[in-house]
């Protein structure tokens, strides 16, 4: 078997403990870089030009700079990770044993650009690491390989990226095992349908729907915003605020309208009302501050009766 | 930009008693309290209670001069409070239970800043109580009191000062905040009252059931539009425990509807005073209302005939009256439908719209009349020219009128 030289394609500095961790096994070609390049582009491959990795830059759609990059540098496997740009397909088949993206939900489900956000939101307890082949629709290749992780009640989005993170050395085993094996990667097609999807976030997915959401997916909310997305948002008239941590209550609402205050103590903190039970507004952020709820709602003067929108 | 709550336009509360809460004067208060001895504190505090009521009791005062008096009473009932040493969490604790808010310790001091309310209910309780002059014994309770008792305690201190009914008023204090009791305690200690008080207790309204009859009650626990508070709850469930001539003040509170462009209401009839108050309201624009007529009215022959319809889980609605939304009223889907309370607290005392914080007319913004809002929310109702709205009472843990069609 030739020696394994892996190249990184990737669009953020995220994918950062992968190339760390691919040069400490001695098995990083180089990285390349995709998308309009920016401030945080520009650290990332300052970063590596320091650290003595060989790294290029590819704007969208071309071709030839990253083929060329790949040749030169020997590569025979890619692995794309943490990367928001379409890699083109006779870029990620130049390797000899072609390319792999790494992607923090168990496919077929949350296929697209946010999975850890929506697999807190929706209150999973288990996810995977799961390696497939690069194929001209997002997220839909093949699996190579796939490393189950737990996700735990109070685990937020960096969190879980961090538990994706340690698994990969243990992903990364089985795939070079399978071409040390058979000489070629061991593909399988994805099982099921894709029944949940991991659509990109947009603000309007961090608004919280006082009559609608159940205690259990507030909290859930709320952590898969934290910290990146600033939790959830928290309306009262005009003005806004971060809610970055909630726990389900006991306390009885009395039939107060969603999102009534229906408690406010040092004690027990800031309790709101939803439709059929009442949640503890742990910790807030705004202009002031982090804060806990009862220091917030004195901050801001709320007491109980007012509403949160 | 950070979360903060919106202020009233316009506030029931003179400028000069808002001051007084601020922290400049809390600090001079704290000096001032350093330097003089608790006797004189308190002989402070009870001369300028009796101060208050004998001119308010002789006569209908200017408005200068009974801000002055209340300036006064209330800076000597902030330092019997502060006196109290009452924890954060005896202070700050606020809350919804099954009849309603429970108002922070805190925000429940400031109620004194109400004048008009504190004075309406102190000439209408002193009436009442002669009325009652041939008892041998009046049993006055004070439900949901609050750590002042304000409608009542500088009434009683006056009475103290000229030694008038010590052995025959027997006073029962009630609140559910234990820091308003500690508060109270130290109040009734402060204005040298303790013979005319049977008991403090610190209890839900509701679980309290008294072994005598009361004579006279009186309860204030409502906000503006006759809402939040359990007002109606704590009446229904006192009704069993009063005398055959028992008093109940207020004797009388009308709930009315009417529609009016909020802009006009709230904002251009106040854009030239620095206070709200009935004398004070624009003639032209109370002319631009279109009143819909009484929702609603409690009184102590009301209580004896409510039709109360039970919902299950505990929750039970009040039947109402209906109004007619007009016909042919101009611009009518920019009108908002107000609630306005008025109080008689006893013969001719009254609370009228805008004199208190319990009289401002409240906006019911989820009646939508002659249009469809742009951003709809749960609990909108829409409504046409020339329908009937039926009103309900929800006895809940946020009460309050539920408009339905007719």
């Amino acid at each position: 078997m030739d020696k394994l030289r892996i190249t990184v394609l990737t669009s953020g500095a995220s994918s950062l403990e992968l190339i760390g961790y691919l040069q400490q096994i001695n098995k990083l070609a180089g990285v390349l870089i995709f998308g309009t390049w920016d401030q945080e582009k520009a650290m990332l491959a300052q970063q590596l030009s320091q650290a003595n990795i060989s790294v290029q830059s590819c704007s969208n759609n071309e071709n030839d700079t990253p083929i060329t990059a790949i040749t030169s540098w020997k590569c025979n496997l890619g692995i794309v990770f943490c990367c928001r740009e379409k890699i083109p397909l006779p870029v990620a088949n130049t390797p000899k044993y072609g390319s792999i993206n790494l992607h923090g939900s168990p496919l077929p489900n949350y296929r697209g650009p946010d999975p850890i956000y929506w697999q807190i939101r929706n209150g999973e307890t288990e996810s995977a690491l799961t390696a497939h082949l690069l194929t001209d629709q997002f997220d839909q290749g093949n699996i190579v390989a796939q490393e189950p992780i737990f996700i735990g009640p109070f685990d937020t989005a960096n969190r879980l990226f961090s538990n994706l993170i340690q698994s990969i050395p243990a992903l990364l085993e089985t795939i070079f095992e399978q071409i040390k094996q058979f000489g070629q990667l061991q593909e399988r097609p994805q099982q099921g349908e894709c029944l949940l999807t991991a659509a990109r976030l947009t603000e309007q997915d961090l608004v919280i729907y006082w009559h609608k959401v159940t205690a259990k997916q507030l909290c859930s909310q709320v952590r898969a915003g934290n910290p990146q997305h600033g939790g959830a948002r928290l309306n009262m008239g005009q003005s806004h605020a971060q809610l970055l941590q909630a726990t389900s209550s006991l306390l009885s609402t009395y039939d107060a309208p969603p999102g009534t205050i229906i408690h406010l103590s040092p004690d027990q903190g800031l309790i709101v009302a939803l439709k059929e039970e009442s949640i503890r507004l742990d910790i807030i952020a705004n202009n002031d501050g982090v804060l806990d709820g009862y220091r917030f709602a004195k901050v801001c003067q709320l007491s109980a009766g007012m509403k949160f929108t | 930009m950070s979360l903060k709550t919106l202020s009233p336009m316009t506030t029931f509360a003179d400028p000069k008693l808002k001051d007084i809460c601020n922290q400049n004067l809390r600090k001079q208060l704290n000096n001032l309290l350093n330097q003089l001895p608790e006797n004189e504190l308190q002989q402070a505090l009870q001369n300028s209670f009796n101060t208050l009521v004998a001119q308010i009791l002789s006569d209908k005062l200017p408005h200068t001069q009974l801000v002055d008096l209340f300036a006064d009473a209330y800076e000597n009932l902030l330092a019997s409070y502060d006196k109290a040493e009452l924890t954060e969490s005896e202070k700050m604790t606020s809350y919804i239970n099954a009849t309603g808010l429970v108002m922070s310790v805190e925000n429940a001091v400031h109620t004194f800043q109400d004048i008009y309310r504190v004075q309406a209910f102190l000439r209408g309780i002193h009436q009442a109580l002669a009325e009652k002059k041939d008892s041998e014994a009046v049993y006055i309770v004070y439900p949901a009191c609050g750590p002042c008792a304000p409608l009542l305690l500088p009434l009683i201190s006056y009475y103290a000062s000229r030694d008038i009914d010590r052995q025959r008023l027997k006073i029962t204090l009630i609140d559910i905040q234990p820091g308003a009791v500690k508060a109270l305690n130290k109040l009734i200690s402060d204005l040298d009252i303790a013979d005319y008080i049977h008991e403090v207790l610190c209890c839900d309204v509701m679980d309290f059931q008294p072994n005598y009859k009361i004579d006279v009650l009186v309860m204030e626990a409502l906000q503006h539009g006759f809402t939040r508070e359990g007002h109606l709850a704590f009446a229904r469930h006192l009704v069993p425990f009063l005398s055959e001539d028992a008093i109940m003040l207020p004797e009388k509170i009308t709930v009315t509807a009417s529609l009016n462009i909020g802009q006009r209401e709230y904002v251009d009839q106040w854009a030239n005073q620095e206070r709200s108050h009935s004398s004070l309201v624009d003639q032209d624009i109370q002319n631009e209302r279109s009143v819909l007529g009484e929702v609603f009215s409690l009184s102590l022959d009301k209580l004896h005939k409510l039709t109360i319809i039970p919902l299950g889980d505990g929750m039970e609605l009040v039947e109402c009256n209906q109004v007619q939304i007009p016909k042919g009223i101009e611009n009518i889907n920019k009108t908002s439908l107000l609630l306005s309370v008025t109080a008689t607290t006893f013969g001719n005392e009254q609370i009228k719209e805008y004199d208190s914080g319990i009289t401002h007319p409240l906006c019911d913004m989820s009646v939508c009349i002659d249009f469809v809002p742009k951003a709809a929310e749960p609990d909108d109702l829409l409504v046409k020219s020339g329908d009937w709205l039926k009103f309900y009472y929800k006895l809940s843990g946020t009460p309050g009128f539920l408009p339905t069609v007719a």
